[in-house]
């Protein structure tokens, strides 16, 4: 762990031992030239301290125990995690832009992200259908590949894939939680978190490791998943949901809003396509868009398939499957194969990539 | 003055010889009964005295003393009835002993003299027939169990008077004629017929493989995707019982006192399904007296668990070793028996608390940590035993224009004795019957594959996340569709189909 100056150690006193609005503390941060006073006791003299703090919170200042502290600070130095305040040199400058920028961050793995400025925000639903899988990974796939690191909640669905995707194919990626480190939500992405830090990612939460997951604590964490990127990219949102918030956060930030439309019947694409009637953000067709928005020169994306290699039967399937999502009765009923061989054939796609079998027996080729 | 007789007592599902000595001496009258008798046994006296009175024989007002030999196994049930009465009658003077000597008698009296059902005498006569006991004397009302049993003489009466007025050679009660069990197997009709089922391929053709290689099944599907429906119609497709299995089963279902005393054997595979309430004693069998349980009662047949999480998990767990060994040990404190419980297990289960998840036609609103909850109700050993996960969809057929035109039960049947019959040829020294009881040996025996074979499973298997203890299962279920096609050798086609089968495997469940 960092060693804390002065400064930065009365930031975390204040931030873990009293209840001081974040406006209050920074008023404190700009007007006192040193911040450490507040542990000698007195304050009531400093006419700036008079003029924004009320009698509570100065008695509450004045109850910081240091010890406690030091306790505390140990405590974090033995759970690898870092301290990362608002004075701080390596507190990200895309989040000191923003207004209600949180004093103080607890951090966990590659701080050299931190400066990262190439960040993209990806969110969408947590229930995301096959199709925000699927876009979400390729994207991902190719925004690592030049150098984009990608930010996102640790959320189940689109947020966790896009971690996932980021991951496996060598890129940086930032999870900004909503809970402290010990708490993980959802449980089942404690295993992912830990793959996040393993890989040289970076963990991030404004609350402390045994902070529980407060339903107030996750549109809190988007303002700080918008702000610490260039821009964002949604890709599927229902109405009214936490992507959504992102994204108002997002405009307010003065950050670019990337879009991926839907079919207009989808539930999951309702508020994707919104966004775009309303003209708030760019619609996008291919990752080649963002990478542009971004200064990148595109290289090496991947080749369309070889389809040289395909038997007869498998471009039967390929021809019948179409654009469309097919049930298996459909498939059985237009090919007049046997159930065992048909069986065997649609695993044979399957494992050669070349389709998709999705819940509820449908299957679909695999388009991108 | 002494009598001794020969009746039969059960220890799980085989019978030994218990001897009933009755001693009359002079004293306080009174009647003793000793030899670790249960509360039944205890209570005969009553039922004895009325029935011997009522019957027009003495009861002796002397000091009756009744042993059962040996003294140190527990005794339970009220099949000593007419032994202990009959031996009265002899101690009494009223009946000559040598003319009972040679036979084996059982029976429950009522107070009248008439001679009850008992429970277990399939088990019982086959077990003395075994031990070289020829002559039988048993209740009117289990006369059809006994009557698949040739080689042996038997004779069912009705009442205590009837017993003791043939044992003198004053009535002639006609010998239980030998039935032949092909005779009576081709009489059973099916009522869930596969025909009645529309569309559902995956599904049928799968249970088709189950029932070729006695493979386990789980459908999963939202409800009223017709889960209960295909299973229901799975025993249509069982191959015929063999004259053995049956024995084995009726066996079973004998001690248990559920086999209709009509019929007198199990024609049909048994289809067990225990409600999801069903306790850990319900399922394994157990109890005072370790009876048999569902499982011991599916045995040779199928054991469907409809909503198998709704099971509490102690109950599934239990199934883990009866699934691999085919055999359950109870042990209480007064009996320890092993039961055979070698059943296909079909469960079914929705795939998420609401049910709907990938169901096309209504949306599902559970989170995915609530359908990974749903899942993970199932342990995973648990799932590894289970070759083939099936999911069944309730999408409207008349969308896909599917003419009504099914296969039915029968046809599906000849496919699934012609794999059966290659099995049997197969594992013709061995214990077991199907591919899926094969061991590791008999795995590396009967299950080759070449080299690309291999080389495709294997990239299956990183590509579809199975799990190490799935790979000899795939195996084995290829083996029987290779049978099903009539192949020697497990070819490509039938590794694929085999990996098609396990779909909970699949990526998006988790």
């Amino acid at each position: 762990m960092r060693t804390l100056n002065n400064q930065e150690r009365a930031i975390l006193g204040i931030c873990s031992q009293t209840s001081l609005s974040l406006g209050k503390i920074k008023t404190l941060i700009y007007n006192l030239p040193d911040l450490s006073t507040i542990f000698a006791g007195n304050l009531s003299n400093i006419p700036i301290v008079r003029q924004t703090l009320t009698e509570n919170d100065i008695i509450e200042l004045n109850n910081i125990d240091e010890r406690r502290l030091d306790a505390f600070i140990r405590h974090l130095a033995k759970q690898n995690i870092e301290i990362v305040t608002f004075i701080s040199d390596i507190y990200p400058k895309n989040l000191k832009e923003i207004h209600s920028a949180p004093v103080l961050l607890y951090a966990k793995g590659n701080l050299d992200l931190l400066s990262n400025s190439s960040n993209l925000a990806v969110v969408g639903t947590r229930r995301c259908t096959n199709y925000g899988r699927e876009v979400t990974t390729s994207f991902v796939k190719d925004l690592v590949k030049h150098d984009i690191c990608i930010v996102s909640g640790l959320a189940d669905g689109v947020d966790a894939i896009a971690h996932e995707a980021a991951l496996a194919n060598g890129g940086k990626t930032i999870a900004v939680i909503g809970s402290g480190f010990n708490n993980i939500y959802p449980s089942i992405n404690t295993a992912l978190s830990e793959q996040i830090i393993k890989k040289g990612g970076l963990l991030l939460s404004e609350y402390e490791p045994g902070e529980k997951p407060n339903s107030y604590h996750f549109p809190a964490r988007n303002r700080i998943v918008a702000a610490l990127s260039m821009a964002l990219l949604l890709v599927e949102a229902p109405e009214r949901r936490g992507a959504l918030i992102t994204k108002e956060y997002a405009m307010e930030f003065n950050r670019e809003v990337f879009v991926v439309p839907g079919r207009i019947t989808d539930y999951c694409s309702k508020g994707c396509n919104d966004v775009i009637q309303l003209c708030q953000g760019t619609m996008v067709l291919s990752p080649k868009q963002i990478l542009d928005y971004y200064g990148k020169t595109v290289v090496d994306f991947d080749k369309p398939k070889d389809v040289a290699q395909l038997s007869l039967e498998e471009e039967m399937i390929l021809q019948i499957l179409g654009v469309n999502d097919l049930h298996y009765e459909a498939i059985l009923v237009s090919s007049g194969m046997s159930s065992g061989n048909l069986n065997a054939l649609l695993m044979k796609m399957e494992l050669k990539n070349l389709i998709k079998k999705l819940p509820g027996n449908i299957y679909t080729s695999v388009k991108i | 003055m002494l009598a001794i007789l020969n009746t039969f007592g059960l220890s799980g599902i085989d019978g030994y010889k218990i001897k009933v000595e009755v001693d009359i001496n002079q004293g306080l009258p009174g009647y003793e009964i000793v030899g670790l008798v249960g509360t039944s046994i205890k209570e005969s006296k009553e039922r004895i005295k009325s029935a011997i009175k009522n019957s027009k024989y003495q009861y002796p007002i002397l000091k009756i003393i009744v042993n059962m030999a040996p003294a140190d196994t527990k005794k339970e049930g009220p099949m000593y009835d007419l032994p202990i009465a009959l031996g009265i009658l002899c101690a009494s003077d009223q009946l000559p002993v040598d003319r009972v000597r040679d036979y084996v008698v059982l029976g429950e009296l009522g107070l009248n003299g008439t001679v009850n059902k008992v429970n277990g005498i399939l088990p019982i006569l086959i077990s003395a027939k075994q031990m070289g006991l020829t002559k039988f004397i048993i209740p009117k009302g289990n006369e059809k169990e006994a009557s698949f049993i040739g080689g042996i003489d038997i004779y069912p009466v009705s009442t205590l008077a009837e017993a003791v007025g043939f044992l003198l050679g004053e009535v002639d009660v006609p010998k239980v004629k030998v039935q032949d069990f092909k005779d009576i197997l081709h009489n059973t009709e099916v009522h869930n017929d596969f025909k009645y089922v529309r569309g559902q391929s995956i599904a049928k053709r799968a249970l088709e493989i189950a029932a070729a290689g006695g493979h386990n099944v789980l459908l999963i599907g939202p409800p009223g995707s017709g889960k209960t429906m295909l299973a229901k119609a799975f025993p249509s497709i069982l191959p015929d019982l063999t004259f053995d299995e049956a024995l084995e089963i009726s066996k079973i279902h004998s001690i248990a006192g559920t086999l209709d005393s009509r019929m007198g054997i199990l024609t049909k595979r048994p289809f067990r399904s225990p409600h999801h309430t069903a306790t850990v004693i319900a399922l394994t069998g157990g109890g005072r007296l370790a009876k048999p349980g569902e499982i011991s009662l599916a045995h040779n047949g199928v054991l469907f668990l409809d909503e198998m999480p709704e099971y509490n998990r102690n109950s599934l767990e239990t199934l883990r070793q009866p699934l691999e060994d085919g055999v359950i040990t109870i042990s209480r404190l007064e009996a320890t028996v092993e039961y055979p419980a070698n059943f296909t297990l079909i469960a079914s289960m929705n795939p998420c608390p609401c049910g709907n998840y990938g169901s096309s036609t209504k949306e599902c609103k559970c989170t995915p940590q609530e359908i990974r909850k749903y899942l993970g109700k199932l342990s995973g050993p648990l799932m590894d035993r289970i070759d083939l996960h099936i999911e069944v969809d309730n999408v409207n057929y008349n969308d896909l224009r599917i003419e009504a035109n099914e296969e039915p039960s029968c046809k599906i049947k000849e496919r699934v004795d012609r794999a059966r019959a290659i099995q049997l040829e197969r594992f013709k020294d061995s214990s077991n019957y199907s591919n899926s009881k094969m061991d590791d040996r008999q795995i590396r025996k009967y299950c080759k594959i070449d080299d690309d074979c291999e080389e495709l499973l294997r990239f299956a298997f990183e590509k579809n996340n199975l799990s190490a203890r799935g790979y000899n299962r795939i195996l084995k279920v290829a083996r029987t569709i290779a049978d099903l096609a009539g192949s020697p050798d497990i070819k490509d086609i039938h590794v694929m189909e085999a990996i098609s089968y396990r779909s909970l495997d699949n990526k998006y469940w988790s």
